[in-house]
């Protein structure tokens, strides 16, 4: 975690979708977060391991339906990793998705999002989010 | 419209706000992107279709699903609401197929390629600027189908890719206006237009030529004002038309008849709203064609006919109406048989059949529980009778006839308004009310005298032009719709003994003679539908403003009854 509490946030924007992925990174990026992106579950495993120590993540923003490996597996491996046992993790569901939603809510995710969603309010879910935590 | 601008809903509205411009530049960028991005998902769909088409796979039907997923979910988000929708299907369709509840079939890929070029030309049409809108409705049906697990009948592709415009010069400036906005336009320019009547009243009155030629002048204005906003919401007929040719080639596949569909006359422009309502008449009578009108191939050879039968699907427009036909070279409808079906249908007896002109047999094959057809087959589908068709016209203010001959071929003619806001009408009084009955169906207006009207076994006629017309009184059709005191008149006294003015009205495909006290003129008016108060009332189509601000109603003389 960066040193000072005001200061930014580390973010992982994980979505299969690039213009979903830039939109969310920009919005993110407004804000003056730290932002890294994958465009997997596979890719996003692969961050969140190389973040250790100081660059840890503070929020995973996750999509669910994703080639290679989707959002609720890599859920289910996040939650089944003590260090990660705590990290919010917002998902990203599609209108009618309610089934996977409610299975990730089971997996442990923090909160969600609908597509289509105003940046904004991504940002205010975020804020909201990383408050929670401190 | 909706379609290719960003759409952001904002809980609290608070003026152009901080976080307002961060969500319009956002998203604004995002449109750029999913352009971008689109083109990639929509490559890879087709070629993981080609895999699919060699050889059913799991990981495949999984993969068009997760790319249809987020091709749907990108275009919701950036506001591509065509695009969504259709994806959606697409993904509903995939998400079947992986699930279980669907096979793969030739006909579902077909459909999926289909739904993909579809895809593709929304993409590029946003691409250059357009609203992305495309006319998707028979493709999602056929998804929706699919969906439900009924088999699809094969579609053919069209084997040429839609041409790219190459002709950048001549791009016409455009702007785009929402349909609302048209339609308000176009209902103020309907009231405007009956304004200058008042004028010219009021000059005529005063004999003032100046004013006289001055309200002319308005008036001539206004209709082209009329005319022009009219002319902006129609689309070319063409736009309906095109969604006919899959559909005629699988027809064209039943065993035994060779078919063929020619077009003309497409760029014939056609109201937006009755182009939809159009949709299924016009195919309900295609199917008809080739059913009932085109004789199997074998018993054309016999006649020395070609063995490919063609089908004629039309547009035409003359002044304000746009003139509909849908004409085959078949067999042609053989009045007897037509007479014979009538009578084992019930709906008259021999002798009433025997005793019915050629012309008015002919017409009974738009008579509801008419229908040559014993058994509902896959083609003529849903069992509807031309009836329903003739219905589905008559809503829109329009009329259905058929012209026919023996070996040569039948050929159904629907007239339609161009217009559904503004009719023209024939004004009458009867008693005190004033009626109007709508241009189109009215075929001439007579002056008749007592000795013209002749009594015959099936009540009074009137001879015109050799053919005997039967002859009523409107008022004995029973419009006592107001409470003021109109003496209902006694039948027996029907007929006048004095010179009346009549016309002449086309009514259930035969001319009828219709008296009335006085013709009052023809009226261009905005029709208003009627008050939810009244209910719908037999024989009544809608009501109108004349300019003298009283209220008439507008006749439906096929919804008149005795």
């Amino acid at each position: 975690m960066t040193i000072g509490c005001s200061v930014s946030a580390t973010i992982l924007a994980v979505d299969d979708s690039t213009s979903v992925r830039k939109m969310v990174e920009s919005a993110l990026r407004s804000r003056r977060y730290q932002v890294v992106t994958a465009g997997d579950g596979i890719q996003a495993l692969h961050a969140l391991e190389s973040g250790a120590g100081d660059s840890r993540f503070d929020l995973v923003v996750l999509d669910i339906n994703m080639p290679r490996l989707d959002g609720l597996s890599l859920l289910k491996i996040v939650r089944a990793h003590a260090e990660w046992a705590d990290l919010p993790v917002l998902i990203l569901t599609t209108e009618g998705q309610e089934g996977d939603r409610d299975q990730a809510l089971m997996l442990g995710a923090t909160d969600y999002m609908v597509k289509p969603f105003r940046p904004t309010q991504l940002l205010a879910r975020v804020a909201a989010l990383l408050a929670q935590r401190e | 419209m909706r379609n290719g601008d960003v759409q952001i809903e904002s809980g609290t509205r608070a003026p152009m706000t901080e976080t307002d411009d961060l969500d319009a530049q956002l998203l604004r960028q995002m449109q750029q992107d999913f352009l971008a991005e689109s083109l990639e998902i929509l490559d890879r769909l087709g070629t993981l279709l080609v895999k699919l088409e060699k050889g059913g796979d799991p990981d495949l039907i999984d993969a068009i699903f997760r790319e249809m997923h987020t091709l749907k979910g990108t275009a919701g988000f950036v506001g591509f609401e065509s695009i969504r929708t259709l994806a959606h299907k697409l993904e509903d369709i995939f998400g079947a197929l992986r699930d279980g509840p669907l096979d793969v079939t030739p006909e579902l890929i077909d459909t999926a390629f289909a739904g993909v070029q579809m895809l593709a030309a929304m993409r590029e049409d946003i691409a250059r600027g357009g609203t992305g809108e495309a006319d998707a409705a028979s493709l999602i049906a056929r998804l929706e189908a699919a969906q439900r697990g009924e088999k699809l009948a094969p579609v053919e592709l069209p084997t040429s890719q839609p041409e790219p415009d190459t002709t950048p010069a001549t791009v016409e400036t455009t702007l785009r206006v929402k349909v609302e906005t048209l339609d308000t336009m176009m209902e103020l320019v309907g009231e405007l237009i009956t304004a200058p009547n008042a004028l010219m009243a009021i000059a005529e009155r005063l004999q003032d030529e100046q004013l006289t030629s001055n309200a002319a002048v308005i008036s001539r204005l206004i209709h082209e004002l009329g005319m022009q906003v009219s002319s902006v919401r129609p689309v070319p007929v063409e736009r309906l038309f095109n969604r006919f040719t899959g559909v005629v080639r699988n027809l064209g596949r039943e065993p035994g008849k060779e078919v063929q569909l020619v077009i003309e006359g497409g760029d014939a422009p056609l109201d937006r709203a009755i182009s939809e309502r159009m949709y299924d008449p016009l195919i309900h009578l295609l199917r008809n064609a080739v059913d009932h009108g085109l004789e199997p191939t074998v018993d054309r050879r016999r006649v020395g006919k070609p063995a490919e039968g063609t089908i004629r699907l039309s547009a035409e427009r003359r002044g304000d109406v746009v003139i509909l036909r849908v004409a085959d070279d078949g067999r042609g409808i053989d009045a007897d048989r037509v007479r014979r079906v009538a009578v084992e249908r019930g709906l008259y007896s021999k002798e009433e059949a025997a005793a019915l002109s050629d012309e008015r047999a002919i017409h009974l094959i738009f008579a509801s529980g008419f229908s040559t057809s014993t058994t509902v087959t896959d083609v003529s589908g849903r069992g509807v009778g031309l009836d329903v068709v003739m219905q589905n016209v008559r809503h829109l203010r329009g009329n259905t006839s058929v012209e026919t001959e023996l070996g040569r071929g039948t050929t159904f003619v629907i007239q339609l308004p161009l217009s559904l806001a503004i009719l023209q009408v024939q004004l009458v009084c009867v008693g005190e009310h004033t009626y109007a009955l709508p241009l189109h169906i009215v075929r001439e207006t007579r002056q008749i005298a007592p000795g013209e009207i002749q009594t015959m076994q099936r009540g009074k006629v009137l001879f015109v032009r050799d053919t005997a017309l039967p002859v009523r009184r409107l008022s004995d059709f029973g419009l006592q719709i107001s409470d003021c005191g109109d003496p209902t008149p006694n039948p027996q006294s029907a007929i006048p003994n004095r010179i009346s003015p009549a016309i002449v009205i086309r009514r259930a495909g035969r001319d009828e003679v219709l008296l009335v006290d006085e013709l009052v003129g023809k009226q261009q008016v905005v029709l208003k539908p009627l008050s939810p108060y009244l209910g719908r009332m037999r024989g009544v189509d809608g009501a109108a403003i004349l300019p003298d601000g009283s209220v008439t109603l507008i006749l439906d003389v096929e919804g008149l009854v005795d």
